[in-house]
């Protein structure tokens, strides 16, 4: 009996349960649907920016009033805390290098230009990679495959000079959340009020 | 004193299978509080399938003897009952399964 007793994989269970809402697929959607909109707005597309920065807080908002409520409350253990201290370290690099990016776009340097084809698939092949990483620390095995949509997206949208490669990513990734945040509502209602179970 | 609190005393004994984590239930809710820092009763609940009473009462014999802690709280007008293993709880867990696991070993021999 103990043999099947796998702690390790009982910890593992029940942070993917308790992650099992969709909600990151959905706000990556949203993400990449915004990006597709930003992409055809024009000058207007510093409106936009808004609702992107908002994604965070939003997703960390929808736990609570989505999640919380129907799935209780849990704090895990060091080990995964210390995986999430990784995550919070690859965030700041990747805000880091975001901004890189972008100062190295709006001087429009000659190199640019000269290596956009390497450089499409460097971005594309990073977006992938930092997903994985997430993927990988977070116990989330749906972002390895979320990841190579997003950079793949990001690459065809710099190659084909169109934003639409972002308008399929994002409508096929948000179609996948909200399958899966039907499903868990659906596996997961609110629970009847009872001893302890306010949230 | 009902059959488990007595032979919880008992699991003190070298040796001796802790018949309060032994019962198949109350296992799982000491597997699952051995591996996080707390969670609260809806999270157990969700978690193990049990219904709400089912699950007091397993929760009640763990608490009576001292191997989880039941913190209940409000959360605005609403109760929150948080429950952590505590330190002795963590303790008898981690022997039974030793002596489980040399149980099997043994008999892997035989």
């Amino acid at each position: 009996m103990m043999s099947q007793l796998d702690l390790r994989q009982l910890e593992r269970k029940a942070w993917q349960l308790y992650h099992q809402d969709g909600l990151v697929e959905v706000f990556l959607g949203l993400l990449l649907l915004l990006a597709f909109l930003a992409g055809i707005a024009g000058e207007y597309r510093f409106y936009l920016y808004i609702p992107m920065l908002l994604m965070g807080p939003a997703i960390i908002l929808a736990k609570r009033m989505i999640t919380v409520p129907r799935m209780g409350q849990v704090k895990f253990g060091p080990a995964r805390r210390a995986k999430l201290r990784n995550l919070r370290l690859l965030a700041v690099l990747v805000f880091a290098l975001t901004i890189a990016l972008l100062i190295v776009t709006l001087r429009g340097s000659a190199w640019v230009r000269e290596y956009h084809v390497l450089l499409s698939f460097g971005l594309g092949a990073l977006i992938a990679l930092l997903f994985a990483a997430v993927a990988h620390w977070k116990d989330f095995p749906r972002l390895y495959l979320v990841g190579l949509i997003v950079g793949t997206a990001f690459t065809l949208t710099e190659l084909l000079d169109s934003p639409l490669p972002m308008l399929v990513a994002g409508g096929a990734v948000l179609a996948v959340g909200l399958v899966i945040l039907v499903s868990f509502l659906r596996k997961y209602p609110l629970p009847a009020p009872g001893p302890g179970t306010a949230n | 004193m009902t059959t488990d609190e007595g032979n919880a005393h008992s699991a003190a004994q070298p040796g001796v299978i802790d018949r309060l984590i032994h019962e198949p239930a109350r296992l799982m809710l000491m597997s699952y509080l051995y591996v996080v820092d707390g969670a609260d009763f809806l999270f157990l609940m969700r978690q193990t399938g049990m219904t709400q009473g089912n699950l007091s009462s397993h929760l009640s014999k763990l608490e009576q003897a001292g191997y989880i802690d039941v913190e209940k709280k409000f959360v605005g007008k609403k109760p929150r009952t948080m429950i952590r293993a505590t330190g002795e709880g963590r303790e008898a867990f981690q022997e039974y399964r030793q002596r489980m696991e040399s149980i099997l070993e043994e008999s892997k021999g035989e």
